[in-house]
């Protein structure tokens, strides 16, 4: 029986969305035509930032964290064939983005230790420790940066031996238009 | 000394020691980011002081911010003072000050309107 598993902070919506945009990805295509990550992370972008007053502001913070995000499934996905979905759903005082896609176990196991720090205000200190030592700094980044909520849900193996992951950053929609 | 692609472009300024980022940088990789850094870390050892001026940069990705904050290892380890302006209008650019400017005192970063 698969179990779903929460990593770091994870909040669900209390209503639908206001707004918003999902769309299936092929990872193979973002790693042979890279720049087509901030094309995707653009249109999202662009598509949501009606919704928004300040929307030059908007555009530029949501299309930061959507590539993030989008680079993340390019870059860690167990099959580059196998579809990704990304979305952005505005739901009022909150904006939630999220990848999800069949990731590489060894990127699983890199978010088993990241996130449940991130989710204790520590995003800080992560981000300096990261710097230091050379790893990635993207997930650290948008927590410190843009005071996001960062976690994800990974679904356990099943018999072709994939885990899905579903990577979500939650955003204020102060945060969206640095108010 | 110029690296340019269609995205973006790394040029030296009329002065020794300045440089100027443009467009969109989003590369995919460290490598390609020491690449296209590569005439600045050169540059950190033969001046006591450097400017880049990164205003003119609509996005940078974190491996971009990852292989600045390495130009600012190198200048630090070369005893170089670097210089870093921005603008307020561009969202990121106004996180990256707070950030760069906690873990590397010794960085001068002004953010213009």
């Amino acid at each position: 029986m698969s179990t779903l598993t929460v990593l770091g902070a994870f909040p669900e919506a209390s209503a639908q969305p206001l707004s918003a945009i999902e769309m299936d990805l092929v990872p193979i295509d973002l790693v042979t035509e890279w720049r087509r990550c901030g094309m995707i992370a653009d249109f999202m972008a662009d598509y949501m930032v009606p919704g928004f007053e300040q929307r030059e502001t908007a555009r530029s913070v949501l299309s930061t964290v959507m590539n993030e995000l989008v680079e993340n499934a390019a870059k860690f996905s167990a099959d580059t064939r196998s579809p990704a979905r990304a979305s952005i759903r505005h739901h009022g005082e909150v904006v939630h983005l999220e990848v999800r896609n069949e990731a590489t176990e060894k990127h699983v196991q890199s978010l088993r230790e990241l996130l449940p720090v991130l989710a204790h205000d520590e995003a800080t200190a992560v981000f300096r420790q990261r710097l230091q030592d050379r790893r990635g700094l993207g997930l650290a980044l948008l927590a410190r940066d843009y005071g996001a909520t960062v976690g994800a849900t990974v679904l356990p193996a099943g018999p072709d031996g994939r885990v899905t992951v579903c990577l979500r950053v939650v955003l204020s929609a102060a945060e969206v238009e640095q108010r | 000394m110029k690296s340019e692609r269609a995205d973006y472009s790394v040029d030296a300024g009329q002065s020794p020691g300045t440089w100027l980022l443009r467009g969109v940088m989003r590369l995919d990789s460290p490598e390609a980011y020491a690449r296209a850094f590569e005439p600045i870390v050169a540059s950190l050892a033969k001046l006591p002081s450097i400017s880049i001026d990164l205003s003119q940069v609509v996005f940078l990705n974190s491996s971009g911010i990852r292989a600045l904050a390495d130009v600012l290892l190198v200048a630090r380890e070369k005893r170089c003072q670097v210089k870093l302006f921005g603008s307020a209008a561009v969202p990121w650019q106004k996180k990256l000050a707070s950030s760069l400017t906690a873990l590397f005192p010794e960085i001068v970063m002004r953010i213009d309107r």
